[in-house]
């Protein structure tokens, strides 16, 4: 009696034991497919431009010494003019003096050069020196006074993509957003929409090169 | 006991000395401190220009029209002080009163609206600026016929409307063209010829605008150049205006972005970046202040703001018959008018020589 009870304990346990392993194998081949499947593109994080208020937290909150986020001149959209309202403090007085008072830039980061004379007026090329940019946004809202062509990015060559962006938990507006790393910058709406325009009208193959490598809207 | 006092004495002497040398250093250098000192290094500090002396106000808000449109985009008076709007893709006709008229709809966005006076050949007739066309609207609201604009992607940005010629300023190509009435281009402003002392436009964004006095003298703006400039057919007769932050002067890289003219021949202008809407006499002196950010309800936190559903709140400015400034308040959808609080400068003096 002893020895039919102990077989047919022994035969429920492999019985059992077969389940177990069946229902375990099976568990682990679904979350093997489902894991494939549903494997994440790589993401970086990035500055919507259309939604950043320039507040200069980009140059205090990053983790690495010297901010990853730099400022960019979208010269579609301006960047030749005499009078650069994100190069001059807006108490400037005629004639123009370019001494270190009157930038506007606490690191003197924005380059002003001379590039020609045209319709009586000189026009000069605004240029950002990485090197010397913290990313403060200072340029960003004088800048915005006019065209809006100045704008903040993070830097991909030197970002260290922490998982949680420091800069992105104390942006006031919510303009860090994580974008495919294949296509890491982003343009401003307005830039877009001219770059899109020359694109078609003048089929530049510039404006379409670019409107290719970044991420839109459209 | 007695060993350890000179020594606690000389400990001390230094202790004070690092002191008043850390003192010296931290006053000395202007990096160091606060946090709240090193923050205001990167703010723009804009409050004197923003905020606007009420002495030099010189007009009140009258009323304001609500309009039945989400994108305006610009605006003229026509006959009778009818208001006319453009935006989504739409012309619409208000009565002096507000009370809205009708709608013309077009396959695209306008970019410019001009309307023609009792002195123009078809008195009431509106001229909408396309995307490459010119339609011609009756004021019954039809589309009575269209012009091609020519050019490479023309940026149609402002129509004024003279006794016999219809101005159209394309900031694109940085021309101001004059068209006849059967449509025809008979007169480019801004084709440089420096021997004429003409050196052409300065356009560095798509605000671009003209205007026509009863002597069909036009008025461009050369935004570039931060002035007005006076043109009888293609020739350059005067300029006026500079650029400063100061109230009397024009702001930024690029100002006047709008500008219209009182039936007195003064002129009232629109400044973006810091919005201001002044008026100037006829020889362009400084007259008095329309409205400042604040009166046009604008808020300081909003002036500098690169967001771009903020930062792109440029305000058209139109005249009526009475004297009144209409200024058109794309954000709240809005048309403001302000009426005068004080005589004009030309008054004062007629007023004088007559006494």
């Amino acid at each position: 009696m002893n020895n039919e009870a102990s077989q047919k304990d022994r035969r429920s346990f492999m019985a059992d034991a077969a389940r177990v392993s069946a229902i375990v194998g099976a568990a682990t081949f679904g979350g093997f497919l489902a894991g494939r499947k549903s494997h994440a593109a790589e993401v970086r994080w990035q500055i919507d431009p259309d939604k950043c208020v320039g507040c200069g937290k980009c140059a205090s909150e990053c983790v690495l010494d010297e901010s990853a986020v730099k400022c960019i001149q979208m010269f579609d959209m301006c960047g030749f003019c005499d009078l650069c309202t994100g190069y001059f403090d807006p108490h400037y007085e005629q004639p123009l003096n370019t001494a270190a008072e009157n930038h506007l830039c606490p690191t003197n980061a924005v380059i002003r050069t001379f590039i020609e004379t045209q319709a009586g007026n000189k026009y000069y090329e605004y240029t950002i020196d990485v090197e010397q940019c913290i990313g403060c946004a200072k340029c960003v809202k004088g800048c915005a006074l006019m065209n809006g062509s100045l704008y903040l990015q993070v830097m991909h060559d030197r970002c260290v993509n922490c998982n949680e962006c420091a800069i992105a938990v104390a942006c006031p507006s919510h303009a860090f957003v994580n974008v495919s790393a294949e296509k890491p910058y982003r343009l401003k709406k307005q830039a877009e929409h001219i770059i899109r325009r020359k694109a078609i009208e003048k089929d530049d193959k510039e404006a379409k090169e670019l409107i290719d490598r970044v991420e839109t809207f459209s | 006991m007695q060993r350890d006092t000179p020594k606690f004495g000389v400990l001390a002497v230094i202790a004070v000395l690092a002191g008043i040398s850390a003192l010296m250093i931290s006053r000395s250098d202007r990096w160091s401190g606060s946090s709240e000192r090193t923050a205001s290094a990167y703010d723009l500090r804009l409050d004197d220009l923003i905020e606007i002396d009420p002495e030099l106000i010189g007009f009140q808000l009258d009323h304001s029209v609500n309009l039945k449109l989400d994108r305006p985009r610009g605006i003229c008076v026509g006959i009778d002080d009818r208001l006319i709007v453009i935006g989504d893709s739409q012309l619409q006709q208000y009565d002096a009163s507000g009370t809205f008229i009708n709608a013309s709809r077009f396959n695209s966005e306008p970019r410019a609206v001009g309307t023609g006076s009792t002195r123009h050949h078809t008195p009431g007739r509106m001229y909408v600026g396309l995307d490459h066309q010119i339609a011609l609207v009756d004021s019954n609201g039809q589309i009575a016929e269209s012009w091609k604009v020519p050019g490479d992607a023309p940026e149609i940005t402002s129509i004024a409307v003279g006794t016999d010629l219809i101005w159209v300023a394309d900031a694109a190509n940085r021309l101001v063209m004059g068209y006849d009435r059967d449509g025809k281009i008979t007169d480019r402003v801004g084709v440089p010829k420096p021997d004429r002392d003409t050196p052409g436009f300065v356009v560095p964004s798509a605000c671009f605008d003209v205007a026509v006095d009863d002597e069909n003298l036009l008025h461009v703006v050369n935004p570039g150049r931060l002035r007005v400039e006076a043109y009888s057919g293609s020739r350059l007769e005067s300029f006026w205006g500079e650029p400063s932050p100061r109230i009397d002067g024009f702001f930024g890289c690029c100002n006047p972005s709008h500008l219209s003219m009182m039936p007195s021949g003064e002129f009232v202008t629109s400044e973006k970046g810091i919005p201001r809407i002044k008026l100037y006499s006829p020889q362009g002196d400084f007259e008095c202040v329309v409205a400042g950010p604040f009166e046009l309800g604008l808020r300081k936190s909003e002036i500098g703001d690169p967001r771009s559903s903020i930062e792109q709140a440029v305000y058209d400015v139109a005249t009526d018959q009475h004297g009144r400034v209409l200024v058109l308040d794309p954000k709240r959808k809005r048309v403001l008018y302000y009426k005068r609080t004080r005589p004009s400068t030309q008054e004062l003096n007629s007023k004088e020589k007559a006494s």
